[in-house]
């Protein structure tokens, strides 16, 4: 018995794994495990009852959280654009500007996923999105298969790494707890305090790169193999007139340079250009008669939902993390880093090659909330830089949707790709953009600075 | 016996109208959460004043979406789960499942949400408790969500919990007919 209470902690990380397979919510699951191993600890001896009362306190601190303030902004804009045709115009009106150039429908989709991305609260969901509107588009045009699923696969995982998207936004908030754990850990001021615009910005070196990769690619295919990407038949082809052009395919790009900027110069905060888009969106929508009572209520509502379902897995992971700190479970997690030979060079890797498995079965929120408040600390206290792990995770975890044979993003194109694409097209559609994932990955930890530069020369 | 399966079903019924009522009158909150969050940019940069205020009120608007969507999404069946195994599961399994979690888990954990939170509740409303950092009024209203968001969570368990004891019973083919199929329902976003 004495042997197991110090690892109570993690036996009740284990246990989540076991419960979660019936199929009970993610965050009620959460909660559960939790109250049932404050219960098993209390009676060991090795929590303290009393520390649940912190609970109605750490959910206060939830709805006061004003970062978390993005997500129903951003919820909203993403069922806006779901619900009404904007997202489908848009595709049609930047892939008509490439005229008789072959390629103009997978450049596109990959553009259309860096400007889904904010939206994207879950990586499953903007896959479907995508797939539902890009993925035919593409089999109508003639592309090659494995080349449609590919780019539609990775354009949908963008949301992950994005900033200032739901899950960087949540990423970030968790970061920040997680580096103040870790200072009270060490007893001392390692890193100071983590600024969440820190954050943002030292990802935007990183996700430049891989944007840019992606977007090579596509254009190097239908550069070198036309055949698989060809253009639309001309009678096919529409061009919108220009003011509508400039509406449609212009105005979305303002909207993700005003999102950028609001990070970078700080004089616009990231709340107010999504609120911005949120009215836009919806005045476009009802000037285009795509908006009436009835389906506005429907919208609200679904925000509604979705938000809900959220603030559930927020909730269910506050209460998880509290459990887990009062027995110990953080020092556990750290004692037996610190334990592992070779530092920081293997307790590193480690972390993340557990955290890449949970993207074969979770979504990008359920990974962070689990991961980030119980591993990130002691890496953080070890020495770890936290920008650098900050870009490390979100990478991480999604270049594991994009892995053979069940990362969440090819499962989810799975579910909604017609009879005639094989899973194999898939697989190998994915494949080159995984590689461009683990590249980067790779460069990321060869060079810190990737992603600390650009935060330090901003100071 | 049909008699008492009846009223649960119809007490099933009722836990759903409810929250189905207040989530869809507080879901255009939605929109002011929207309005009060962009017009604090005007408010700041071009008046100079009341942006805090809007900032707060947004927060409160905010809190209230999600803390009311928690128990709306719960109705609609909206939460993620792990659906792998779930989906194969025949109609009397998953109503297992879904009473042992309500039981065990959302009740519990909902009640002891009420009962800690009850009392500081009633102090922050007894002097209408303000924003600590920046005096706006209204913070009583985040304490108040809370219990009103335990007891909305509670009323929609106790919903599942009579509509899957119904179904334990006396089995129908539909168990929650207006519910959506899991893939799309966890899905948008």
């Amino acid at each position: 018995m004495s042997g197991v209470i110090p690892a109570l902690g993690l036996i009740m990380f284990g246990a989540v794994f076991l419960l979660l397979p019936f199929g009970f919510p993610v965050g009620f699951t959460l909660m559960g495990t939790a109250m049932l191993f404050a219960l098993i600890g209390h009676f060991a001896g090795a929590f303290d009852l009393m520390l649940l009362t912190a609970l109605p306190q750490r959910l206060l601190g939830l709805m006061e959280n004003d970062l978390l303030q993005a997500i129903p902004l951003f919820v909203y804009l993403g069922v806006i654009m779901q619900r009404t045709t904007l997202a489908a115009e848009l595709l049609e009106a930047m892939s008509g500007l490439f005229g008789k150039h072959a390629g103009g429908l997978s450049i596109s989709t990959v553009i259309l996923g860096a400007l889904l991305a904010p939206t994207t609260g879950a990586v499953g969901a903007s896959v479907l999105t995508l797939g539902l509107l890009a993925l035919p588009a593409m089999l109508n045009a003639g592309y090659e298969k494995s080349l449609a699923c590919g780019v539609v696969c990775s354009a949908g995982t963008l949301g992950t790494v994005l900033p200032p998207s739901i899950i960087l936004i949540v990423l970030a908030d968790l970061m920040r707890g997680a580096n103040a754990e870790a200072q009270i850990m060490r007893g001392e001021d390692v890193h100071g305090a983590l600024i969440i615009k820190d954050i943002y910005v030292g990802m935007l070196a990183p996700v430049g790169i891989l944007l840019a990769c992606y977007l090579i690619y596509a254009i190097a295919i239908a550069m070198l193999r036309p055949a698989t990407c060809p253009p639309l038949p001309p009678e096919r082809r529409k061009r919108l007139p220009w003011p509508r052009l400039i509406v449609v395919v212009f105005g979305p790009l303002a909207f993700i340079a005003l999102l950028l900027g609001s990070i970078v110069t700080g004089r616009v905060y990231t709340v107010e250009a999504a609120a911005l888009g949120a009215i836009v969106a919806t005045v476009y929508a009802w000037v285009r008669g795509e908006l009436n009572w009835l389906r506005w209520a429907e919208t609200v509502r679904m925000v509604m939902r979705l938000t809900g379902m959220m603030f559930l897995l927020l909730m269910g992971a506050s209460t998880f993390t509290l459990v887990f700190r009062g027995l110990n479970g953080v020092a556990s997690v750290h004692a037996l880093l610190a334990m592992v030979p070779g530092g920081l060079t293997i307790a590193v890797p480690a972390v993340f090659a557990v955290t890449f498995c949970f993207g074969f079965f979770l979504d990008a929120l359920e990974i962070l909330l689990l991961v980030v408040p119980i591993a990130v600390p002691p890496l953080l206290a070890l020495g770890a830089q936290p920008i650098w792990l900050t870009a490390l995770m979100a990478l991480t975890v999604q270049t594991s949707f994009l892995m053979p044979p069940s990362g969440f993003a090819l499962f989810f194109l799975r579910s909604i790709a017609p009879r005639s694409v094989a899973t194999r097209d898939i697989y190998k559609g994915a494949l080159p953009f995984l590689l461009i994932q683990l590249a980067l990955i790779a460069m990321l930890v060869r060079m810190p600075e990737l992603a600390t530069a650009l935060p330090a020369l901003m100071d | 016996m049909p008699s008492l399966l009846r009223s649960l079903r119809r007490f099933a019924g009722a836990a759903d109208a409810v929250v189905d009522a207040i989530g869809r009158t507080f879901a255009w909150l939605v929109l002011f959460v929207i309005a009060a969050l962009f017009g604090q940019w005007p408010l700041r940069e071009l008046v100079g004043g009341g942006h805090i205020l809007a900032n707060d009120f947004g927060q409160i608007a905010h809190a209230t979406v999600f803390a009311i969507g928690v128990a709306y999404a719960l109705r609609w069946d909206g939460h993620v789960r792990l659906d792998v195994v779930y989906h194969r599961m025949s109609l009397r399994a998953k109503a297992w499942v879904d009473l042992a979690g309500t039981v065990a888990v959302i009740v519990p954990w909902a009640l002891m949400i009420l009962w800690f939170s009850w009392a500081t509740t009633v102090r922050s409303v007894a002097v209408f408790e303000k924003f600590s950092d920046t005096w706006s009024p209204g913070y009583w209203l985040f304490k108040v969500l809370l219990l009103a968001f335990a007891a909305l969570l509670l009323l929609q368990a106790a919903g599942h919990v009579a509509r899957d004891i119904a179904q334990l019973v006396d089995p129908q083919p539909e168990h929650r007919p207006d519910a959506r199929p899991p893939p799309a329902a966890s899905a948008p976003g």
